[in-house]
């Protein structure tokens, strides 16, 4: 086993490690789903809605059918009766909701522009698509709605006709369960405003944006009566997939494998709802006996996926006049689209959005309600900052509304209401378990002198130029203890894993959960390298497989460093614990784990380091040679541990950003970006810089640039990347990055799950920096995007 | 999308208004039409092929003339289904006003385009519609004034 | 998306090969492929549907940067090579400002100013750089013919230029160029290097005192596409290049232009960038005029 000049202090706890995966993704070897070719397999398109909102009259298929090498087109009355619908309870959080009843295909109306209404199998890929634009569909139209308060008023057009209005969801968040209980609440709430000294009150918009993985989805299927359907799905939780298709096709659970492929292009939350793709695709395979394949297209992917945010929260705030955070009262509604994906049905994201409001300050009180409106719309798919990325914003201006509004400085005003101890418990109910706000606060503001940058914003003022300073905070998910899980999602939030080992001392990891290129492969080979002295090199880990891996609800919520890698940890813990037993007998004398250190390659008795046998020899010796072993101790050395933390754990981050806005255009440049992160004890600082990195510019671009849109007839017009931007490298400042850790108290490791909502501090913050620049003008932003044609008219108003 | 403009046209009130109902000259003036036919008095089906540059859609639908008020005014309502690559929805009212030996004409369109010709852009869109108009107009009155139409495809 | 069934596809060496292969299709079904940046695209997505595609990449003789008399660039020269190009004479600057901002490094390696020109794009850079600077392009067809046609006539609507689809553009030209004669060229686009929202190109000459002869200013990115600003041109003569004379010229631009509105960004704030970026362009051609 050679070394590897990287290693750091023993450990490969916090080692720089170049990421094992890698080598493989940037030089063409990575096995991605579309890598994937089976025999006899045919190539599955699907015919989508160009209407918004319309009945379908009739779909003629005949013209499809005649073209040569097609085998099949499939409508949703074709398949009404052959499957079930959803909604199926493995998929439906334990939360109150209208859930709409819908099958893969749309059976007698369409609700959204980009809906699946046909699906064409073809022997050939191209024949597929010639075909799919053959199948003639009449439409009758019906009225559109895309505002999502107007979806809400008395009388709109109804969209998911099982039920009688376009609300799918609604929830009071604060002061109890009860209507009492809430109304109750409001009035209190409503007293802390009438008597405080200053209130604010504003409408906050953000639009429609979220990601684009740079790899769309897949789907294929491969049936045989004799072992079943075997699913390759790009997903984040094929565990989760492999129950849904069991329940809606009605097949045996031994009948039913689903794989996410080894390579993933990107997760991020698109690939973790449940796809109405993936049942017709699973069914049309064992219906006709081939393997069945769909691979998304670009223009498909923007169409029906990656759409997140866009909620309106009309925010009030109530402070003391020195400072000090009162009350908050918030009516939140979200767009929620149609809410046809399993698992989240679009009102989710929201749904936590209005938890995590209340971020990182101390309330005495709150009052927060939301409403989710169906709308003709895709549905909504989690994108991380999962549902808070716009109440987020709308906390941090409000709280700069507030500090301007009383002359304090904002970054004043944030230290002063910080979370001063935690474990702590949010009006909304969140418990947040550890970490130490303050410090990490502290630490950001280490990196500016704002008494400095006070003045030389003044100095600018005077020549001419705008310079301004803004902050935002971020408490987030690290991962989901079940007890906040099964509530929200209906699933477990264990991490799960096996460790086995094999003779010659390689460990073989397996776990449940599929990452998207978040680099776990290479965190848990540096963990397990840690935890018996062998290199990184000599771990494999296996992901996404349901025939080979223990459950795992899937890569979402930041569950890996927090979940998933402890209990890869514990896994290493529990086998150490018999090969010291073993050792220890072995050698004659009386000695548990403590008392030996794994390292380089051997264990080491620690009172006599000249007492030692190598690792591989001790394995080799357990899992070949199984005789004269300690009673009652059997040979083989593996462990499967399921890890729950003792409470939800968090992970936190403050940001602050300087801008230089140029008053004639509009236009802003950010001129730094600092970070000041807690996220516990870092497995691999190479990974976690990457991690941030990758969520600021996510934030940004969410911010400036994407956005989904649909016109007042409900048309999708971003559905390429002409017209859904995103950000270029040169559009982005330098990031810098720096760690304030508390290591967590919940995990073996100290280590804390880390990506989920890291975005959600960037627009107000930059939001923020731009206001505060712009103070002359007394510019408030409250809308996103950010563009600098509505800033210049702002600047334009203002003067006027 | 909408679109409004006033033009002139060298023909008494009358004649333009009847020309507006003529299947012959619309089936010439319209750019790019390969089939116009009357089912009714008021209501036409239609095969247009709609060309920008190389971007090339053809359209079948119908056409349907309502509020009627001969010399003066009409509504035409027509939708065309584009095949793949779309569909479109138009509204079009045609008001004439006498001016003598002339007729001022002032049409307002509203029109919803739809599909993959909608993701194409509103600036691309609204100016090839622009563009059509006025070599509708100007085939029309080139017809009325007895000439052949002037522009026949819509390059 | 996979394009419609694709019949023939031809790779010639020489121009000749080239319109030979073209007309081998009824009109329409054939179609010249330059860098197929914005062409693959529009087939691609089953926007366009040749069923012959004959592939410029191999005719040599539509390759290249040529000075021997004013200045010639062949069609299938890439933006990559222009901006890369040292020798532009100041007058064709705007050239190396436009080509070196289109789309990404990958788009510059591939794009040429052929295809750039010929298709015409909605919002595109080169096509305002040349009926700027007033370029001239050669047709050539089947039967030998060579026609000349200036920028203002070739560049005619949104995807619409006088180029039939049975000629082939040789390259664009230009006369070697007046003394004092300088050009540059600005976009603004949502993120780096996007299509541009609104472009502006400016050409200025100079008398002997300095003050601005002729000028022309072209405006990219328009609902109506790549045009002159005829206005603007006017206005500028007599400038001695000070911003204000030339503020107001490209004020009187934006008031002759019509901008529209849409998801990039409102009527009000292209007009905003027209004059900043206009004034911008102008004294960066009023520089490199006086060199």
């Amino acid at each position: 086993m050679a070394s590897n000049p990287q290693k750091t202090n023993d450990s490969w706890m916090g080692s720089r490690l170049a990421r094992k995966e890698d080598l493989r993704l940037v030089t063409g070897q990575g096995k991605y789903i579309s890598d994937i070719v089976l025999p006899r397999m045919l190539h599955a398109v699907f015919v989508r809605s160009d209407r918004a909102h319309a009945k379908i009259v009739s779909i003629d298929t005949s013209a499809a059918l005649a073209l040569p090498g097609v085998v099949c087109v499939v409508t949703g009355d074709d398949i009404v009766d052959e499957l079930r619908s959803m909604p199926q309870p493995v998929l439906l959080p334990n939360l109150p909701a209208k859930y709409p009843t819908f099958y893969p295909l749309c059976v007698g109306k369409v609700k959204f522009h980009g809906a699946p209404v046909a699906l064409v199998i073809a022997r050939d890929k191209y024949v597929a698509e010639d075909a799919a634009e053959l199948v003639e569909i009449e439409y009758e139209e019906l009225p559109v709605v895309v505002d999502p308060e107007a979806a809400l008023e008395p009388g709109a057009p109804l969209i998911n006709e099982d039920h009688d209005d376009n609300e799918i969801f609604s929830m009071t968040f604060t002061g109890g369960t009860t209507q009492a209980e809430h109304d109750a609440n409001d009035k209190e709430v409503e007293e802390i405003f009438q008597n405080a000294d200053v209130t604010i009150k504003e409408r906050f918009r953000v639009h429609r944006t979220g990601l684009t993985p740079m790899e769309p989805r897949g789907v294929l299927c491969d049936w045989s009566d004799s072992d079943g359907l075997t699913a390759w799905i790009t997903t984040q939780r094929p565990h989760i997939d492999r129950l849904a298709i069991i329940d809606l096709l009605d097949i045996p659970a031994d009948k039913v494998r689903v794989i996410a492929p080894r390579d993933q292009g990107g997760g991020f939350g698109v690939k973790a709802p449940f796809f109405r793709e993936n049942v017709i695709i699973a069914h049309m395979a064992r219906k006709l006996g081939q393997p069945v394949r769909w691979i998304e297209s670009r223009y498909e992917s923007l169409m029906n996926v990656g759409q997140e945010r866009d909620q309106i929260n009309y925010l009030e705030v109530a402070a003391t006049q020195d400072g000090k955070l009162l009350a908050l009262r918030n009516r939140g509604i979200a767009d929620n689209g149609t809410g046809e994906t399993g698992v989240y049905w679009g009102f989710v994201m929201p749904f936590l959005g209005a938890v995590e409001l209340p971020n990182t300050y101390t309330w005495d009180k709150a009052d927060v309600k939301l409403r989710v409106a169906v709308t003709n719309k895709a549905c909504l798919t989690p994108s991380r900052a999962f549902g808070h990325f716009p109440t987020r914003f709308a906390i941090e201006r409000a709280v700069d509304m507030i500090a301007h509004k009383i002359g304090m400085e904002p970054s004043d005003l944030r230290r002063k209401n910080l979370i001063p101890h935690l474990p702590y418990t949010s009006t909304t109910g969140e418990y947040y378990d550890s970490g130490d706000f303050v410090q990490v606060w502290d630490n950001l503001m280490s990196h500016i002198d704002m008494a400095k940058f006070r003045e030389e914003q003044q100095a600018a003022r005077s020549e001419g130029r705008y310079i301004g300073i803004g902050f935002g905070t971020g408490v987030e998910l690290s991962g989901m203890a079940s007890e906040v899980l099964v509530p929200m999602e209906n699933q477990p939030g264990y991490g799960a894993a096996s460790v086995r080992l094999d003779p010659r001392g390689t460990a073989l990891v397996f776990g449940g959960d599929a990452p998207g290129g978040q680099g776990h492969e290479t965190s848990v080979a540096q963990i397990v390298a840690s935890a018996f002295g062998i290199e990184p090199q000599d771990t494999v880990t296996t992901t996404g497989d349901t025939a080979t891996t223990p459950f795992g609800s899937g890569t979402i919520g930041a569950r890996g460093a927090s979940y998933f890698m402890s209990a890869v940890h514990n896994a290493c813990v529990e086998i150490k614990v018999k090969i010291a037993r073993i050792l220890a007998h072995d050698l004659g004398i009386s000695a548990t784990l403590d008392d030996f250190e794994f390292v380089d390659g051997q264990v080491v008795l620690r009172s006599d380091r000249s007492v030692k046998k190598s690792f591989r020899d001790i394995v080799e010796r357990i899992i070949m040679h199984p005789i004269n072993m300690p009673p009652g101790e059997v040979g083989g050395l593996e462990a499967t541990v399921y890890f729950e933390a003792a409470k939800p754990m968090i992970c936190f981050n403050a940001d602050f950003c300087t801008v230089e806005v140029d008053i004639h255009s509009g236009e802003f440049k950010i001129t730094k970006w600092v970070s000041s992160e807690d996220v516990g004890n870092v497995i691999n600082p190479l990974i976690v810089d990457g991690q941030m990195h990758g969520a600021i510019v996510q934030g940004l671009s969410n911010t400036m640039f994407e956005e989904f849109i649909y016109n007042d007839q409900g048309q999708q017009l971003t559905a390429d990347f002409e017209n859904y931007k995103i950000a270029n490298a040169a559009d982005m400042p330098d990031i810098e990055v720096t760690y304030s850790p508390s290591p967590c108290p919940h995990t073996p490791l100290g280590t804390r799950g880390i990506g989920e909502g890291r975005p959600s501090s960037v627009p107000g913050a930059l939001s923020n920096a731009i206001c505060d620049a712009l103070l002359p003008f007394g510019i408030e932003i409250t809308e996103l995007p950010l563009r600098p044609g509505a800033i210049w008219k702002k600047i334009q108003e203002s003067q006027a | 999308m909408e679109l409004a403009e006033e033009i002139r046209i060298n023909a008494t009130r009358d004649i333009v208004f009847a020309a507006l109902n003529n299947v012959e000259i619309l089936k010439q003036a319209i750019p790019g039409c390969e089939a116009l036919e009357a089912t009714s008095a008021t209501e036409f089906t239609a095969t247009v092929v709609s060309k920008i540059g190389p971007l090339k859609a053809r359209f079948t639908g119908n056409v349907t003339l309502v509020d009627v008020i001969a010399p003066q005014s009409y509504t035409m309502v027509g939708e065309g289904k584009g095949g793949p690559a779309g569909f479109a929805k138009m509204r079009t009212f045609v008001h004439l006003t006498d001016e003598g030996e002339s007729t001022l004409l002032r049409y307002e369109v509203k029109a919803d385009i739809g599909g993959k010709l909608a993701q194409l852009g509103g600036a691309l869109i609204s100016s090839t519609s622009k563009k059509l108009a006025g070599i509708f107009f100007g085939n029309f009155e080139a017809l009325l004034n007895g000439e052949r139409a002037i522009e026949r495809s819509s390059e | 998306m996979y394009p419609a069934h694709i019949e023939s596809y031809y790779r010639p060496t020489t121009v000749a090969e080239a319109l030979a292969a073209i007309t081998r299709q009824p009109e329409g079904d054939s179609m010249f492929l330059a860098g197929g940046q914005s062409l693959m695209q529009a087939i691609k997505s089953r926007m366009v549907r040749p069923t012959s595609i004959v592939d410029l990449q191999s005719v040599a003789e539509l390759r290249g940067i040529d000075q021997a008399n004013g200045l010639r660039i062949g069609a299938m020269t890439r933006y990559v090579e222009i901006a890369e190009y040292e020798q532009f004479p100041a007058a064709y600057a705007a050239l190396r400002d436009a080509a070196e901002r289109v789309g990404d490094r990958q788009v510059r390696n591939r794009g040429t100013i052929g295809g750039s020109v010929c298709w015409n794009y909605v919002a595109s850079c080169l096509p305002s750089v040349v009926l700027a600077l007033n370029g001239t392009m050669s047709l050539a067809s089947a039967d030998g013919s060579i026609r000349d046609v200036k920028a203002k006539d070739f560049i005619i609507a949104p995807l619409e230029t006088a180029r039939r689809e049975d000629e082939i553009l040789l390259c664009v030209s230009w006369p070697k160029p007046p003394p004092k004669t300088g050009s540059a060229y600005k976009k603004w686009g949502l993120v780096t290097d996007a299509l541009p929202v609104v472009g502006m190109c400016v050409s200025i000459s100079l008398d002997d005192l300095g003050k601005c002869r002729t000028a022309q200013v072209a405006v990219a990115g328009l609902a109506d596409g790549a045009q002159i600003a005829d206005a603007g041109g006017a206005a500028l003569i007599g400038s001695a290049g000070d911003e204000a004379s030339i503020s107001a010229a490209m004020n009187d631009v934006a008031d002759s232009v019509e901008t529209h509105s849409d998801h990039w960004a409102d009527a009000s704030y292209r007009e905003q960038l027209i004059k900043r970026l206009g004034v911008e362009v102008t004294l960066r051609a009023f520089a490199r005029a006086r060199r």
